[in-house]
Protein backbone atom coordinates (compact mmCIF):
# COMPACT_ATOMS: atom_id res chain seq x y z
CA UNK A 1 0.00 0.00 0.00
CA UNK A 2 0.97 3.48 -0.30
CA UNK A 3 1.81 5.90 2.23
CA UNK A 4 -1.31 8.39 3.14
CA UNK A 5 -3.80 4.62 1.74
CA UNK A 6 -6.87 4.30 3.80
CA UNK A 7 -6.38 2.32 6.92
CA UNK A 8 -7.79 -0.96 5.52
CA UNK A 9 -9.45 -2.05 8.61
CA UNK A 10 -9.03 -2.37 12.32
CA UNK A 11 -6.38 -4.51 12.75
CA UNK A 12 -4.37 -2.37 10.12
CA UNK A 13 -5.11 0.45 13.08
CA UNK A 14 -4.03 -1.51 16.14
CA UNK A 15 -1.01 -2.28 13.77
CA UNK A 16 -0.18 1.10 13.73
CA UNK A 17 -1.01 2.80 16.77
CA UNK A 18 1.14 -0.40 18.33
CA UNK A 19 3.88 0.90 16.35
CA UNK A 20 3.95 -1.36 13.36
CA UNK A 21 4.36 -0.49 9.60
CA UNK A 22 5.74 3.23 10.65
CA UNK A 23 2.87 3.79 12.74
CA UNK A 24 4.69 6.32 14.83
CA UNK A 25 2.12 6.55 17.03
CA UNK A 26 2.40 9.58 19.40
CA UNK A 27 0.86 10.98 22.23
CA UNK A 28 0.17 14.86 23.70
CA UNK A 29 -0.72 15.37 26.97
CA UNK A 30 -1.98 18.88 27.67
CA UNK A 31 -3.53 20.82 30.13
CA UNK A 32 -4.71 24.37 30.01
CA UNK A 33 -4.60 26.33 33.32
CA UNK A 34 -7.21 28.95 34.27
CA UNK A 35 -5.33 31.80 33.37
CA UNK A 36 -3.18 33.71 30.75
CA UNK A 37 0.10 34.98 31.88
CA UNK A 38 -0.29 33.83 34.91
CA UNK A 39 -2.55 33.62 38.01
CA UNK A 40 -1.32 36.41 39.58
CA UNK A 41 -1.60 38.94 36.63
CA UNK A 42 -3.82 36.64 34.56
CA UNK A 43 -5.61 38.33 31.61
CA UNK A 44 -8.16 35.33 31.59
CA UNK A 45 -12.00 36.75 31.73
CA UNK A 46 -14.74 34.78 33.20
CA UNK A 47 -16.56 33.08 30.32
CA UNK A 48 -20.02 33.65 29.06
CA UNK A 49 -22.22 30.73 29.16
CA UNK A 50 -23.79 29.94 25.16
CA UNK A 51 -20.75 32.22 24.39
CA UNK A 52 -17.33 30.69 22.65
CA UNK A 53 -14.39 31.32 24.78
CA UNK A 54 -10.99 30.68 22.70
CA UNK A 55 -8.37 28.76 24.72
CA UNK A 56 -5.58 29.65 22.26
CA UNK A 57 -3.62 31.85 24.69
CA UNK A 58 -3.94 30.41 28.07
CA UNK A 59 -1.07 29.18 29.71
CA UNK A 60 -0.78 24.97 29.71
CA UNK A 61 1.43 22.37 28.27
CA UNK A 62 2.52 22.86 25.74
CA UNK A 63 2.48 26.46 26.71
CA UNK A 64 -0.10 28.89 25.21
CA UNK A 65 0.54 31.96 23.50
CA UNK A 66 -0.02 33.66 26.25
CA UNK A 67 -0.55 37.33 26.23
CA UNK A 68 1.06 37.88 22.85
CA UNK A 69 -2.22 38.36 19.87
CA UNK A 70 -1.59 37.91 16.51
CA UNK A 71 -0.56 40.83 14.50
CA UNK A 72 0.33 40.39 11.00
CA UNK A 73 -1.58 37.64 8.77
CA UNK A 74 0.19 33.73 9.56
CA UNK A 75 -0.48 30.16 8.71
CA UNK A 76 0.18 28.98 12.47
CA UNK A 77 1.74 25.61 12.19
CA UNK A 78 2.14 22.75 15.05
CA UNK A 79 5.17 24.70 15.95
CA UNK A 80 3.27 27.81 17.05
CA UNK A 81 2.95 28.28 20.95
CA UNK A 82 -0.89 27.43 21.98
CA UNK A 83 -1.11 24.40 19.85
CA UNK A 84 -0.89 21.01 20.67
CA UNK A 85 2.73 20.70 18.88
CA UNK A 86 2.32 17.26 17.71
CA UNK A 87 5.15 15.95 15.51
CA UNK A 88 4.89 16.71 11.72
CA UNK A 89 4.20 13.92 9.73
CA UNK A 90 6.91 11.96 7.71
CA UNK A 91 7.08 13.02 3.86
CA UNK A 92 4.03 11.77 2.00
CA UNK A 93 2.61 10.31 5.02
CA UNK A 94 -0.73 11.45 6.46
CA UNK A 95 -0.90 12.18 10.44
CA UNK A 96 -3.88 10.82 11.42
CA UNK A 97 -6.09 12.00 14.84
CA UNK A 98 -7.47 8.68 16.66
CA UNK A 99 -8.79 10.15 20.01
CA UNK A 100 -8.73 13.11 22.43
CA UNK A 101 -9.87 12.64 25.90
CA UNK A 102 -10.48 15.26 28.44
CA UNK A 103 -12.01 16.49 31.71
CA UNK A 104 -12.72 20.29 32.71
CA UNK A 105 -13.57 22.92 35.30
CA UNK A 106 -16.22 23.51 33.33
CA UNK A 107 -19.60 22.19 31.38
CA UNK A 108 -19.55 22.72 27.69
CA UNK A 109 -18.34 21.51 24.75
CA UNK A 110 -14.68 21.93 23.82
CA UNK A 111 -13.82 22.51 20.27
CA UNK A 112 -11.12 20.69 18.63
CA UNK A 113 -9.67 22.79 15.29
CA UNK A 114 -7.15 23.26 12.81
CA UNK A 115 -6.27 26.68 13.24
CA UNK A 116 -5.25 27.17 9.70
CA UNK A 117 -5.09 31.14 9.45
CA UNK A 118 -4.95 33.99 12.05
CA UNK A 119 -4.09 37.95 12.11
CA UNK A 120 -5.08 40.68 14.30
CA UNK A 121 -4.31 44.33 15.12
CA UNK A 122 -8.19 45.48 13.86
CA UNK A 123 -9.69 48.06 15.80
CA UNK A 124 -13.19 48.04 18.00
CA UNK A 125 -13.55 52.02 16.84
CA UNK A 126 -12.88 51.95 13.03
CA UNK A 127 -16.22 52.41 10.86
CA UNK A 128 -14.38 51.71 7.44
CA UNK A 129 -13.42 48.39 6.19
CA UNK A 130 -10.03 47.45 7.92
CA UNK A 131 -7.15 46.09 5.88
CA UNK A 132 -4.65 45.68 8.67
CA UNK A 133 -2.75 42.78 8.62
CA UNK A 134 -5.26 41.71 6.29
CA UNK A 135 -5.82 39.71 3.96
CA UNK A 136 -5.02 36.11 5.68
CA UNK A 137 -2.38 33.99 4.85
CA UNK A 138 -3.01 31.75 1.70
CA UNK A 139 -4.04 28.30 3.13
CA UNK A 140 -1.32 25.71 3.15
CA UNK A 141 -4.08 23.09 5.10
CA UNK A 142 -7.49 23.02 3.61
CA UNK A 143 -6.87 24.55 0.51
CA UNK A 144 -10.03 24.45 -1.15
CA UNK A 145 -11.48 26.40 2.33
CA UNK A 146 -14.29 23.91 1.94
CA UNK A 147 -15.52 23.36 5.41
CA UNK A 148 -12.66 26.41 6.74
CA UNK A 149 -14.75 28.64 9.03
CA UNK A 150 -14.05 32.43 9.76
CA UNK A 151 -14.12 33.60 13.44
CA UNK A 152 -14.11 36.78 14.84
CA UNK A 153 -11.72 36.72 17.46
CA UNK A 154 -11.33 39.14 20.59
CA UNK A 155 -7.50 39.39 22.30
CA UNK A 156 -8.41 42.98 23.67
CA UNK A 157 -11.98 44.06 25.19
CA UNK A 158 -13.49 46.19 22.71
CA UNK A 159 -16.17 48.05 23.33
CA UNK A 160 -19.86 48.26 24.99
CA UNK A 161 -22.06 49.95 22.25
CA UNK A 162 -23.07 46.74 20.09
CA UNK A 163 -23.01 46.81 16.03
CA UNK A 164 -22.89 45.14 13.39
CA UNK A 165 -20.14 44.05 11.06
CA UNK A 166 -19.61 42.26 7.86
CA UNK A 167 -16.20 40.88 6.22
CA UNK A 168 -15.44 40.77 2.74
CA UNK A 169 -13.72 37.08 1.90
CA UNK A 170 -12.89 34.27 -0.94
CA UNK A 171 -15.27 31.34 -0.46
CA UNK A 172 -14.34 28.12 -1.29
CA UNK A 173 -14.71 28.14 -4.72
CA UNK A 174 -12.45 31.39 -5.21
CA UNK A 175 -14.75 33.50 -5.22
CA UNK A 176 -13.18 36.96 -3.68
CA UNK A 177 -15.58 40.12 -2.45
CA UNK A 178 -18.13 37.98 -0.86
CA UNK A 179 -19.71 39.65 2.09
CA UNK A 180 -21.11 37.93 5.28
CA UNK A 181 -23.99 38.38 6.88
CA UNK A 182 -23.90 40.99 9.48
CA UNK A 183 -23.22 39.52 12.58
CA UNK A 184 -23.43 41.42 16.29
CA UNK A 185 -20.49 42.90 17.62
CA UNK A 186 -19.58 44.65 20.54
CA UNK A 187 -21.72 44.97 23.81
CA UNK A 188 -22.09 42.49 26.55
CA UNK A 189 -21.51 38.81 24.63
CA UNK A 190 -19.89 40.06 22.14
CA UNK A 191 -16.80 42.12 23.13
CA UNK A 192 -14.84 40.01 25.81
CA UNK A 193 -11.29 38.99 25.47
CA UNK A 194 -10.88 35.31 24.43
CA UNK A 195 -14.34 35.70 22.95
CA UNK A 196 -14.45 34.01 19.48
CA UNK A 197 -17.21 35.04 17.38
CA UNK A 198 -17.91 32.73 14.27
CA UNK A 199 -18.69 34.53 11.40
CA UNK A 200 -21.93 33.65 8.43
CA UNK A 201 -21.05 33.29 5.25
CA UNK A 202 -23.15 34.50 2.21
CA UNK A 203 -26.29 32.04 0.85
CA UNK A 204 -24.51 29.38 -0.96
CA UNK A 205 -21.28 29.66 0.71
CA UNK A 206 -20.05 26.54 2.54
CA UNK A 207 -16.29 27.45 3.25
CA UNK A 208 -13.43 30.41 3.24
CA UNK A 209 -10.13 30.54 1.88
CA UNK A 210 -9.33 34.05 2.65
CA UNK A 211 -10.68 37.15 4.55
CA UNK A 212 -10.04 40.69 2.85
CA UNK A 213 -11.10 42.95 5.35
CA UNK A 214 -13.86 43.21 8.05
CA UNK A 215 -15.93 46.25 8.05
CA UNK A 216 -17.39 47.78 11.54
CA UNK A 217 -20.81 49.78 11.07
CA UNK A 218 -20.25 52.08 14.50
CA UNK A 219 -17.70 52.15 16.73
CA UNK A 220 -18.20 49.85 19.81
CA UNK A 221 -16.48 52.73 21.81
CA UNK A 222 -13.20 50.92 22.94
CA UNK A 223 -10.42 50.27 20.39
CA UNK A 224 -9.52 46.54 22.31
CA UNK A 225 -8.15 44.38 19.06
CA UNK A 226 -9.17 41.43 17.88
CA UNK A 227 -8.55 39.57 14.64
CA UNK A 228 -9.56 37.28 11.65
CA UNK A 229 -8.86 33.28 12.58
CA UNK A 230 -9.55 30.85 9.99
CA UNK A 231 -10.48 27.61 11.47
CA UNK A 232 -11.34 23.93 10.43
CA UNK A 233 -13.03 22.07 13.10
CA UNK A 234 -12.14 18.86 13.77
CA UNK A 235 -13.99 17.81 16.52
CA UNK A 236 -16.42 18.20 20.02
CA UNK A 237 -16.48 16.91 23.14
CA UNK A 238 -19.16 17.43 25.31
CA UNK A 239 -18.53 18.10 29.01
CA UNK A 240 -21.52 17.40 30.58
CA UNK A 241 -20.88 17.44 34.30
CA UNK A 242 -17.92 19.49 35.74
CA UNK A 243 -15.25 17.15 36.65
CA UNK A 244 -16.50 13.77 34.36
CA UNK A 245 -14.04 13.38 30.97
CA UNK A 246 -15.16 12.62 28.02
CA UNK A 247 -13.62 10.44 25.02
CA UNK A 248 -13.56 11.78 21.64
CA UNK A 249 -12.91 8.51 19.37
CA UNK A 250 -12.50 9.45 15.61
CA UNK A 251 -13.16 5.23 15.01
CA UNK A 252 -17.15 5.95 16.65
CA UNK A 253 -17.45 9.11 15.69
CA UNK A 254 -16.21 9.76 12.35
CA UNK A 255 -15.54 5.82 11.07
CA UNK A 256 -11.68 6.16 11.41
CA UNK A 257 -9.35 8.21 12.02
CA UNK A 258 -9.12 11.86 11.25
CA UNK A 259 -6.77 12.86 8.36
CA UNK A 260 -4.98 15.90 9.26
CA UNK A 261 -3.30 15.83 5.83
CA UNK A 262 0.28 14.62 4.38
CA UNK A 263 3.36 15.76 5.82
CA UNK A 264 0.84 17.34 8.56
CA UNK A 265 1.78 20.45 10.34
CA UNK A 266 -1.30 21.08 11.41
CA UNK A 267 -2.07 23.47 14.41
CA UNK A 268 -4.59 21.51 16.55
CA UNK A 269 -5.87 23.94 18.61
CA UNK A 270 -9.16 24.44 21.07
CA UNK A 271 -11.44 26.45 22.24
CA UNK A 272 -14.35 26.20 24.86
CA UNK A 273 -18.13 26.62 24.09
CA UNK A 274 -19.14 26.70 27.78
CA UNK A 275 -22.18 26.41 29.85
CA UNK A 276 -21.18 28.45 32.68
CA UNK A 277 -19.20 31.63 33.92
CA UNK A 278 -16.29 29.87 35.22
CA UNK A 279 -12.36 29.96 33.89
CA UNK A 280 -12.04 26.71 32.33
CA UNK A 281 -9.15 24.53 33.11
CA UNK A 282 -8.85 21.41 31.11
CA UNK A 283 -6.52 17.90 31.26
CA UNK A 284 -6.06 15.43 28.41
CA UNK A 285 -4.48 13.73 25.92
CA UNK A 286 -4.59 13.46 22.27
CA UNK A 287 -3.45 10.52 20.13
CA UNK A 288 -2.05 10.69 16.37
CA UNK A 289 -0.88 8.16 14.15
CA UNK A 290 0.88 7.92 10.73
CA UNK A 291 0.04 6.28 7.38
CA UNK B 1 6.16 -7.11 16.82
CA UNK B 2 3.45 -4.46 16.47
CA UNK B 3 -0.36 -6.32 17.68
CA UNK B 4 -3.06 -6.84 15.21
CA UNK B 5 -6.63 -7.37 15.91
CA UNK B 6 -6.45 -11.21 15.91
CA UNK B 7 -3.53 -10.70 18.73
CA UNK B 8 -4.73 -8.06 20.60
CA UNK B 9 -8.51 -10.12 20.67
CA UNK B 10 -6.73 -12.60 22.84
CA UNK B 11 -3.68 -10.77 24.77
CA UNK B 12 -6.74 -7.66 25.96
CA UNK B 13 -8.27 -11.21 27.95
CA UNK B 14 -5.60 -13.29 28.71
CA UNK B 15 -2.05 -11.25 28.38
CA UNK B 16 0.55 -11.44 29.96
CA UNK B 17 -0.10 -10.43 33.26
CA UNK B 18 -3.11 -8.98 35.16
CA UNK B 19 -2.67 -6.93 38.35
CA UNK B 20 -5.09 -5.59 40.42
CA UNK B 21 -5.64 -2.73 42.63
CA UNK B 22 -7.63 -1.45 45.61
CA UNK B 23 -7.03 2.10 47.18
CA UNK B 24 -8.38 3.79 49.88
CA UNK B 25 -11.08 6.74 49.77
CA UNK B 26 -9.52 10.52 49.31
CA UNK B 27 -11.00 13.39 49.66
CA UNK B 28 -10.96 15.38 46.90
CA UNK B 29 -12.43 18.79 45.63
CA UNK B 30 -14.46 18.33 42.18
CA UNK B 31 -12.81 18.50 39.29
CA UNK B 32 -9.20 19.59 40.66
CA UNK B 33 -6.54 17.24 39.96
CA UNK B 34 -5.47 14.57 42.76
CA UNK B 35 -2.66 12.38 43.04
CA UNK B 36 -3.43 8.51 44.35
CA UNK B 37 0.31 8.14 45.15
CA UNK B 38 -0.55 8.44 49.43
CA UNK B 39 -3.75 6.02 49.22
CA UNK B 40 -4.20 3.56 51.80
CA UNK B 41 -4.43 0.28 50.23
CA UNK B 42 -3.16 -2.65 47.78
CA UNK B 43 -0.51 -2.04 47.12
CA UNK B 44 0.38 0.30 49.69
CA UNK B 45 0.55 3.68 50.19
CA UNK B 46 3.41 5.31 49.23
CA UNK B 47 5.68 7.16 51.26
CA UNK B 48 5.90 11.39 51.12
CA UNK B 49 9.49 12.04 49.12
CA UNK B 50 11.89 13.40 50.59
CA UNK B 51 15.06 13.72 48.82
CA UNK B 52 15.25 13.46 44.97
CA UNK B 53 14.22 10.38 43.30
CA UNK B 54 13.49 8.72 40.32
CA UNK B 55 11.02 5.77 41.55
CA UNK B 56 10.32 2.57 39.63
CA UNK B 57 8.01 -0.20 39.91
CA UNK B 58 9.76 -1.05 43.04
CA UNK B 59 9.28 1.89 44.75
CA UNK B 60 6.33 1.06 47.85
CA UNK B 61 3.35 3.32 46.18
CA UNK B 62 3.56 1.84 42.54
CA UNK B 63 1.62 -0.47 41.37
CA UNK B 64 3.93 -3.07 40.81
CA UNK B 65 3.51 -4.58 37.47
CA UNK B 66 5.92 -7.09 36.00
CA UNK B 67 8.10 -6.00 33.62
CA UNK B 68 8.58 -7.48 30.11
CA UNK B 69 11.81 -8.18 28.05
CA UNK B 70 9.65 -6.75 25.28
CA UNK B 71 7.00 -4.28 24.39
CA UNK B 72 4.34 -4.25 27.49
CA UNK B 73 1.04 -2.30 27.19
CA UNK B 74 -1.95 -1.66 28.93
CA UNK B 75 -4.79 -3.27 26.81
CA UNK B 76 -7.83 -3.63 29.36
CA UNK B 77 -8.83 -1.88 32.43
CA UNK B 78 -11.65 -2.35 34.67
CA UNK B 79 -12.40 0.05 36.98
CA UNK B 80 -14.63 0.98 40.16
CA UNK B 81 -15.03 3.87 42.13
CA UNK B 82 -16.84 6.27 43.77
CA UNK B 83 -20.38 7.81 43.73
CA UNK B 84 -19.44 10.25 41.20
CA UNK B 85 -17.81 10.54 37.41
CA UNK B 86 -14.87 11.55 36.76
CA UNK B 87 -11.87 10.82 34.66
CA UNK B 88 -8.72 8.24 35.92
CA UNK B 89 -5.74 8.51 34.47
CA UNK B 90 -2.56 5.74 34.86
CA UNK B 91 0.15 7.25 34.73
CA UNK B 92 4.49 6.87 34.85
CA UNK B 93 5.90 8.56 38.22
CA UNK B 94 9.03 9.11 36.61
CA UNK B 95 10.61 11.66 39.19
CA UNK B 96 9.58 13.47 42.67
CA UNK B 97 11.14 15.14 45.30
CA UNK B 98 9.23 17.03 48.70
CA UNK B 99 10.17 18.77 51.81
CA UNK B 100 9.18 21.76 50.29
CA UNK B 101 7.36 24.34 52.35
CA UNK B 102 4.11 26.74 51.91
CA UNK B 103 5.60 29.76 54.04
CA UNK B 104 9.01 30.02 52.54
CA UNK B 105 8.67 33.08 49.87
CA UNK B 106 12.36 32.43 48.57
CA UNK B 107 13.27 30.11 45.80
CA UNK B 108 13.35 26.85 47.32
CA UNK B 109 15.94 24.79 46.56
CA UNK B 110 15.26 21.66 48.98
CA UNK B 111 15.82 18.40 47.77
CA UNK B 112 15.85 19.75 44.22
CA UNK B 113 16.80 19.40 41.41
CA UNK B 114 14.71 16.85 40.68
CA UNK B 115 16.24 13.17 39.97
CA UNK B 116 17.23 12.66 36.42
CA UNK B 117 14.64 11.23 34.37
CA UNK B 118 15.12 7.41 33.69
CA UNK B 119 12.25 7.05 31.49
CA UNK B 120 10.91 9.76 28.69
CA UNK B 121 14.35 11.34 28.90
CA UNK B 122 13.81 13.44 26.32
CA UNK B 123 11.07 15.53 28.27
CA UNK B 124 8.11 16.11 25.65
CA UNK B 125 5.19 15.26 27.50
CA UNK B 126 6.39 14.75 30.39
CA UNK B 127 3.99 16.75 33.07
CA UNK B 128 5.09 18.65 36.08
CA UNK B 129 3.02 18.95 38.88
CA UNK B 130 3.19 20.21 42.74
CA UNK B 131 1.74 17.47 44.68
CA UNK B 132 0.94 18.28 48.37
CA UNK B 133 1.56 16.03 50.91
CA UNK B 134 0.54 17.82 54.35
CA UNK B 135 -2.00 20.45 53.60
CA UNK B 136 -0.70 23.96 53.63
CA UNK B 137 -2.33 27.07 54.28
CA UNK B 138 -5.68 28.83 53.98
CA UNK B 139 -4.27 31.99 52.21
CA UNK B 140 -4.31 32.26 48.27
CA UNK B 141 -1.29 33.18 46.67
CA UNK B 142 0.71 32.08 43.52
CA UNK B 143 3.86 29.45 43.06
CA UNK B 144 6.29 29.08 39.87
CA UNK B 145 9.25 26.78 38.90
CA UNK B 146 12.11 27.49 37.23
CA UNK B 147 13.05 23.78 35.19
CA UNK B 148 14.44 22.41 32.18
CA UNK B 149 12.37 21.86 29.13
CA UNK B 150 12.54 19.26 26.59
CA UNK B 151 15.26 20.67 24.79
CA UNK B 152 17.63 20.97 27.47
CA UNK B 153 17.64 24.18 28.12
CA UNK B 154 17.58 25.12 31.94
CA UNK B 155 16.46 28.07 33.71
CA UNK B 156 12.67 28.55 32.14
CA UNK B 157 9.91 29.53 34.28
CA UNK B 158 6.55 28.48 34.22
CA UNK B 159 3.29 31.10 34.36
CA UNK B 160 2.31 31.67 38.05
CA UNK B 161 -0.24 29.24 38.88
CA UNK B 162 -2.50 29.86 42.05
CA UNK B 163 -1.13 27.90 45.26
CA UNK B 164 -2.58 27.85 48.90
CA UNK B 165 -6.55 28.20 50.04
CA UNK B 166 -9.30 25.84 49.21
CA UNK B 167 -9.04 23.40 45.75
CA UNK B 168 -5.00 24.29 46.28
CA UNK B 169 -3.74 23.33 49.82
CA UNK B 170 -5.35 19.56 50.12
CA UNK B 171 -3.51 16.55 50.89
CA UNK B 172 -3.03 14.45 47.84
CA UNK B 173 -3.76 17.64 45.42
CA UNK B 174 -1.43 17.58 42.32
CA UNK B 175 -1.47 21.38 40.46
CA UNK B 176 -0.55 20.66 37.08
CA UNK B 177 2.15 23.34 36.35
CA UNK B 178 1.73 25.25 32.83
CA UNK B 179 5.10 25.82 30.92
CA UNK B 180 7.05 28.66 29.52
CA UNK B 181 5.85 29.85 25.96
CA UNK B 182 7.39 27.17 23.53
CA UNK B 183 8.07 24.63 25.71
CA UNK B 184 6.05 21.17 25.60
CA UNK B 185 7.95 19.37 28.46
CA UNK B 186 10.23 18.76 31.19
CA UNK B 187 13.28 17.09 32.25
CA UNK B 188 14.39 18.71 35.21
CA UNK B 189 12.82 20.84 38.34
CA UNK B 190 15.38 23.49 40.02
CA UNK B 191 13.75 25.34 42.37
CA UNK B 192 9.98 26.33 43.41
CA UNK B 193 8.88 30.03 44.45
CA UNK B 194 5.55 30.32 46.43
CA UNK B 195 5.12 34.42 46.22
CA UNK B 196 3.62 34.64 49.61
CA UNK B 197 3.08 32.40 52.83
CA UNK B 198 0.00 30.77 52.50
CA UNK B 199 0.01 30.49 56.37
CA UNK B 200 0.95 27.11 56.74
CA UNK B 201 4.05 24.96 56.04
CA UNK B 202 3.01 21.68 55.51
CA UNK B 203 4.68 20.07 52.75
CA UNK B 204 4.74 19.79 49.25
CA UNK B 205 6.99 18.50 46.32
CA UNK B 206 7.52 18.37 42.72
CA UNK B 207 6.47 15.30 40.80
CA UNK B 208 7.40 15.06 37.07
CA UNK B 209 5.01 12.44 35.69
CA UNK B 210 3.68 11.20 31.93
CA UNK B 211 0.38 10.39 31.42
CA UNK B 212 -0.60 6.93 29.88
CA UNK B 213 -4.02 6.81 29.09
CA UNK B 214 -7.00 8.55 30.51
CA UNK B 215 -10.20 6.84 31.15
CA UNK B 216 -13.77 8.70 31.45
CA UNK B 217 -15.99 7.47 34.20
CA UNK B 218 -19.93 8.20 33.96
CA UNK B 219 -22.55 7.62 36.38
CA UNK B 220 -22.81 3.99 36.36
CA UNK B 221 -18.94 4.11 38.33
CA UNK B 222 -18.25 1.03 37.29
CA UNK B 223 -16.12 0.74 33.58
CA UNK B 224 -14.71 -1.92 31.87
CA UNK B 225 -12.48 -0.50 29.20
CA UNK B 226 -10.74 -1.75 26.34
CA UNK B 227 -7.85 -0.16 24.34
CA UNK B 228 -9.46 -0.92 21.44
CA UNK B 229 -13.22 1.13 21.50
CA UNK B 230 -13.48 2.58 24.57
CA UNK B 231 -9.61 3.46 25.25
CA UNK B 232 -9.50 5.37 22.07
CA UNK B 233 -7.64 3.17 20.50
CA UNK B 234 -4.85 3.63 22.21
CA UNK B 235 -2.24 1.12 23.53
CA UNK B 236 0.00 3.07 25.77
CA UNK B 237 2.98 1.61 26.32
CA UNK B 238 4.56 0.82 30.15
CA UNK B 239 8.06 1.09 30.14
CA UNK B 240 10.74 -0.90 31.69
CA UNK B 241 10.72 0.06 35.76
CA UNK B 242 7.76 2.20 35.21
CA UNK B 243 6.01 3.53 38.53
CA UNK B 244 2.38 3.36 37.90
CA UNK B 245 -0.11 5.53 39.79
CA UNK B 246 -3.42 7.19 39.43
CA UNK B 247 -4.12 10.69 38.89
CA UNK B 248 -8.21 11.15 39.95
CA UNK B 249 -10.30 13.74 38.50
CA UNK B 250 -13.62 13.46 40.09
CA UNK B 251 -17.28 15.64 39.98
CA UNK B 252 -17.34 14.89 43.45
CA UNK B 253 -15.43 15.60 47.35
CA UNK B 254 -13.88 12.10 47.13
CA UNK B 255 -12.94 9.05 45.40
CA UNK B 256 -14.08 6.21 47.31
CA UNK B 257 -12.41 3.17 46.87
CA UNK B 258 -11.09 2.79 44.09
CA UNK B 259 -10.75 -0.52 42.86
CA UNK B 260 -9.02 -1.69 39.60
CA UNK B 261 -7.93 -4.66 37.16
CA UNK B 262 -5.48 -3.81 34.89
CA UNK B 263 -4.44 -6.20 32.12
CA UNK B 264 -1.26 -6.01 30.60
CA UNK B 265 -0.30 -7.22 27.10
CA UNK B 266 3.13 -7.74 25.28
CA UNK B 267 3.44 -6.86 21.16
Amino acid sequence: MAAGDPLSNLSDMINLATGGSSGAPEQVNFCKKAHIGGAAASTAVATISGRITSLWMYDGAPSGASTTAPTTAAVPTNATSGALKQTTSAASTKKRLISIVAVSLVTGSIIVYDRVGHQGGLDGTVTTAQTTNLPTSALTRRTSGVGVEAWAEIYTQIGATGTTATISYTNQAGTSSQTSPAFTFGGTGFREAQRILPLPLASGDYGVRAVANCDLVASTATAGAFGITLAYPIAILPLSVVGVGRLWSATRNTGGPVDLGATSDACIAMALHPNGTTIPEIFGQAFFLEK
Amino acid sequence: MALDYATYAVRKNAGRQRFMLAKSSINTVAARTFSSWRAAGFPAAGAAPTTAAAPTEATTGAWGQIDSSGTQRILRVVLSWSTAGGLFTIADRLSHQGGLSGTVTTAQTTNLPTAALTRRTGGVGVMMGLEVYTQIGATGTTASASYTNQAGTAARTTPGVTFGNTGFREASRLIVMPLQVGDTGVRAVASVTVVATTGIAGAFGVTLFYPLVSIPIFEDIHDDVEALIDGGTWFPQVETDACLMGVYHISGSSTGVVSAQINLGED
